[in-house]
């Protein structure tokens, strides 16, 4: 199953919570209705309203609660969901989290920002935020957020100072499995409607306190009666909440664990952890009093609970233990063993395979996983610790568009100096030497490492960079694929924080597509091949792929296209709905590959697009990794 | 029975509200505290390289221990000022206070770096340099991540200030918060000169 169908089976599933929530409520809803109708009775003679008689099926009196307590979910639900929105940082700051910074972290918390930086680029995703909740001693995890654009991992401190590096990376493989799987989309939901049953209970507390005040008025009796029933309502309605969950969850967890093999090709290390938790004395607890509502989210059982969230950890094990022995020897935990190696710049094209390249999207394999570590085990110690102080990010950022030539490097600096902060321009003066050095194939790893901390800028410092980034662009008086590809990315992956507001309708045919493919399928073989004869060749067999897939137009022209026209469709093309979001990937692989070679151009133009569209790419392997 | 409702929902209604923007004044709090551990960082950093600086110039300005002594006890108040502005970032006095501590360590600095122009042994030394370049990049990046908690304390203090916010706010515990000062001189804030 490729990326694309499991996004299709998780909106299902998705849809399958829905109607096991929707029961739920009704359940609820009735049992409301008892409540409400058994305090009207309870009160029947002091008030006298029912002199025409009491039904204990009224069938409008039904219809109004009914209405009123799916009100009342429906909004708790949405709010909550809203809330969550806001992306896994959120989440994770919520159940005590604290940010993990390169430049302050221990050697432990080096390791952990390592490795999830090694899956996140060896899976293509955006590298998510990490998290420590440091007064948790369990050994857990968890990952959340809404899009992988604004996921965050979380570990325990437990987890740091228990697990060895294969078994941490085994844990963090895991979390990538949830990211992958689209299964952050799920747990927010589930969350959301947890969230929606409690506001029932809390209604019943508050009615309970607010006729604590007023005792001595009429009718308080019956009021406490129906603020006690509403809790208790409540509460029962938890437990089927918490059936919902553990029934939904638990499936999750096993293809995690089988995807945390498949990405780490090593069984011993996610058995490992759970062994590890097995025999621990805190085991996985969480002691955060946020855990219950997200216990879901976690590597293993947060809380204790009649409904289990999580498979037992004896058969978990036991999935994963049969290819335990054979294959411990082939174990890949990747920066040992890197220093000699070099990334050749002069290796400028690499041989891929379309279907290969496709059949990667969504996975980690442990080739990439390997290739990432040696490449940002290669990448200078200076940059890397930058890369994670947001003045430093911000100054790489600028810097990865300074010019080779020396002159033009001036003129782009006097740009900088007006437009940017005084701080920004003398900490690119102080790295310009680092930078302008760094090969082609560290310029998108780069990128991604900064996205995360520019995430810690002010929107207005966002803007402001935004601004001087232009400029520099600009000041050579010619735009380069690679130019137009950072500006894309950033303004992409930086922009959806803080701007929720442009959720455009998704585009569900093809066709209405065509011109912007065409536009894209042009740029894409431009890139790559030198002469005309050639990229038309690239640009026909992408175009092929497209009418393989269903589209009307016999035949279509290589045009010539500006990055203008490019930025615009893609734009519009990010709107698809995601099995046309394969179609169009596939094209663009089947125009780059058509002659089975992928350059540095090509491959930054392939990442900015999947990059747009929330499709996490692997990097191209380019350089062959000795064994 | 229905003015019953009627009230009900409007009761129910304006819960929601309260709920909203009680959380949206915590999110905004949030971030402006973690932009704090941010700067925090940072003037560890500066904190930890002083006694460094201290113990390099001894050896060669020997005729200069007040100074000397001076920058050690400018550094020292400045700790405990951000020890209680870590704590509770945005509290005026806190945020007051380490304004002023920072400013006063950053004046002995200046003046330490200004006598050691005349002992050209100590310019020449790699360990100063290497130390002056660190604490300029630490000055750098405290700027930058003080423009970002400043932002986001800027950004808390509207919505406090905002309708329907405001009605609540204050019984909530939400007071504004304090900006955090810039410690630079005028002269430190033009932009850079770049030369070639």
């Amino acid at each position: 199953m490729d990326f694309f169908a499991r996004q299709d089976q998780s909106r299902k599933r998705s849809f399958y919570l829905t109607f096991l929530f929707v029961l739920a409520v009704i359940f609820v809803a009735v049992a409301v209705y008892a409540a409400v109708q058994l305090a009207f009775y309870l009160s029947m003679d002091k008030s006298g309203i029912y002199r025409n008689g009491f039904t204990w099926f009224d069938f409008k009196m039904f219809l109004l609660v009914t209405c009123i307590t799916l009100g009342i979910i429906t909004l708790g639900s949405l709010f909550k969901m809203l809330q969550l929105r806001k992306g896994g940082s959120y989440v994770a700051e919520n159940l005590g989290g604290r940010r993990v910074m390169r430049l302050s972290a221990d050697k432990d918390e080096k390791r952990l920002l390592n490795v999830v930086e090694e899956m996140a680029i060896a899976s293509g995703v955006p590298v998510p935020q990490v998290y420590i909740m440091a007064e948790e001693t369990g050994i857990n995890a968890f990952a959340a957020g809404y899009t992988p654009g604004d996921a965050a991992i979380a570990v325990t401190r437990g987890c740091l100072s228990s697990l060895n590096r294969e078994q941490l990376q085994g844990v963090i493989a895991h979390e990538f499995s949830h990211i992958l799987n689209g299964d952050m989309r799920l747990n927010i939901r589930l969350i959301g409607f947890l969230y929606g049953i409690m506001v029932i209970a809390i209604v019943g507390r508050g009615l309970l306190r607010g006729s604590g005040r007023s005792r001595n008025k009429k009718g308080g009796g019956q009021t406490i009666l129906l603020a006690l029933a509403l809790m208790v309502i409540g509460y029962v309605g938890q437990i089927f909440g918490r059936i919902i969950q553990s029934a939904v969850s638990r499936q999750r967890e096993f293809l995690a664990d089988a995807s945390a093999v498949q990405y780490t090709r090593n069984p011993g290390g996610i058995a490992g952890a759970l062994k590890i938790i097995g025999g621990f004395n805190n085991g996985s607890r969480i002691v955060s009093p946020n855990a219950h509502e997200a216990s879901h989210l976690f590597f293993s059982m947060a809380i204790r609970s009649l409904f289990a969230t999580h498979p037992p950890l004896d058969e978990r094990i036991r999935r994963l233990d049969p290819g335990y022995s054979g294959h411990i020897s082939e174990t890949g935990a990747g920066s040992k063993t890197v220093s000699g190696d070099r990334f050749d710049a002069s290796v400028s094209m690499m041989s891929a395979d379309a279907a290969e390249t496709r059949q990667t999207i969504g996975h980690i394999t442990p080739r990439h996983v390997d290739y990432s570590a040696r490449l940002l085990a290669t990448l200078p110690e200076r940059i890397r610790d930058e890369l994670d102080d947001p003045l430093g990010a911000t100054a790489i950022v600028c810097g990865l568009l300074l010019d080779r030539d020396p002159k033009e490097r001036e003129r782009q600096l006097k740009v900088m100096n007006k437009l940017a902060p005084g701080e920004v321009v003398r900490q690119l003066l102080i790295l310009e030497k680092e930078i302008i050095r760094l090969k082609p194939v560290f310029y998108l790893p780069v990128l991604e490492l900064a996205i995360p901390t520019l995430r810690r800028l002010s929107p207005a410092q966002i803007a402001g960079m935004k601004r001087y980034i232009q400029a520099l662009v600009e000041a050579d008086g010619k735009l380069t694929l690679f130019e137009f590809v950072l500006e894309k990315i950033v303004s992409h992956q930086l922009g959806m924080i803080y701007n929720h507001a442009g959720r455009q309708k998704m585009i569900k045919q093809i066709d209405p597509l065509l011109p912007q493919m065409v536009k894209l399928l042009s740029m894409l073989a431009k890139s790559g091949n030198k002469s005309v004869e050639e990229a038309k060749k690239a640009f026909t067999a992408g175009f092929e792929q497209l009418r393989a897939a269903g589209v009307t137009e016999k035949e279509s022209m290589l045009e010539y296209v500006s990055f203008m026209e490019v930025d615009i469709a893609l734009d519009r093309l990010v709107l698809a709905a995601p099995n046309l979001k394969r179609i169009i990937f596939n094209a663009c692989c089947g125009c780059v590959l058509h002659d089975k070679k992928v350059s540095i151009p090509e491959a930054e133009l392939l990442r900015a697009t999947a990059s747009v569209m929330d499709i996490p790419v692997p990097p191209f392997l380019f350089h062959p990794i000795k064994s | 029975m229905i003015t019953l409702i009627v009230i009900g929902g409007i009761i129910l209604v304006l819960v929601v509200i309260v709920v909203g923007v009680y959380n949206g004044l915590v999110t905004a709090r949030n971030r402006f505290k973690n932009a704090y551990s941010q700067i925090d960082v940072q003037l560890k950093r500066r904190y930890d390289l002083i006694p460094n600086l201290v113990e390099t110039a001894k050896g060669y300005m020997k005729h200069e221990r007040e100074t000397l002594e001076a920058v050690v006890t400018a550094r020292n108040s400045a700790v405990s000022a951000n020890q209680q502005a870590s704590g509770n970032p945005g509290d005026p006095a806190a945020m007051k206070a380490l304004a002023g501590a920072e400013a006063a360590l950053t004046g002995t600095l200046g003046r330490l770096f200004a006598l050691a122009e005349s002992y050209p042994d100590l310019k020449a030394n790699e360990n100063m340099i290497q130390l002056q370049e660190e604490l300029t990049s630490t000055e750098n990046r405290v700027a930058f991540s003080r423009q970002a908690f400043n932002d986001a304390v800027t950004d808390f203090n509207t919505r406090c200030e905002k309708f329907p916010a405001n009605l609540i706010a204050g019984s909530f515990g939400f007071h504004p918060a304090e900006l955090l000062e810039s410690t630079e001189s005028p002269e430190e804030r033009k932009p850079v000169k770049v030369s070639f």
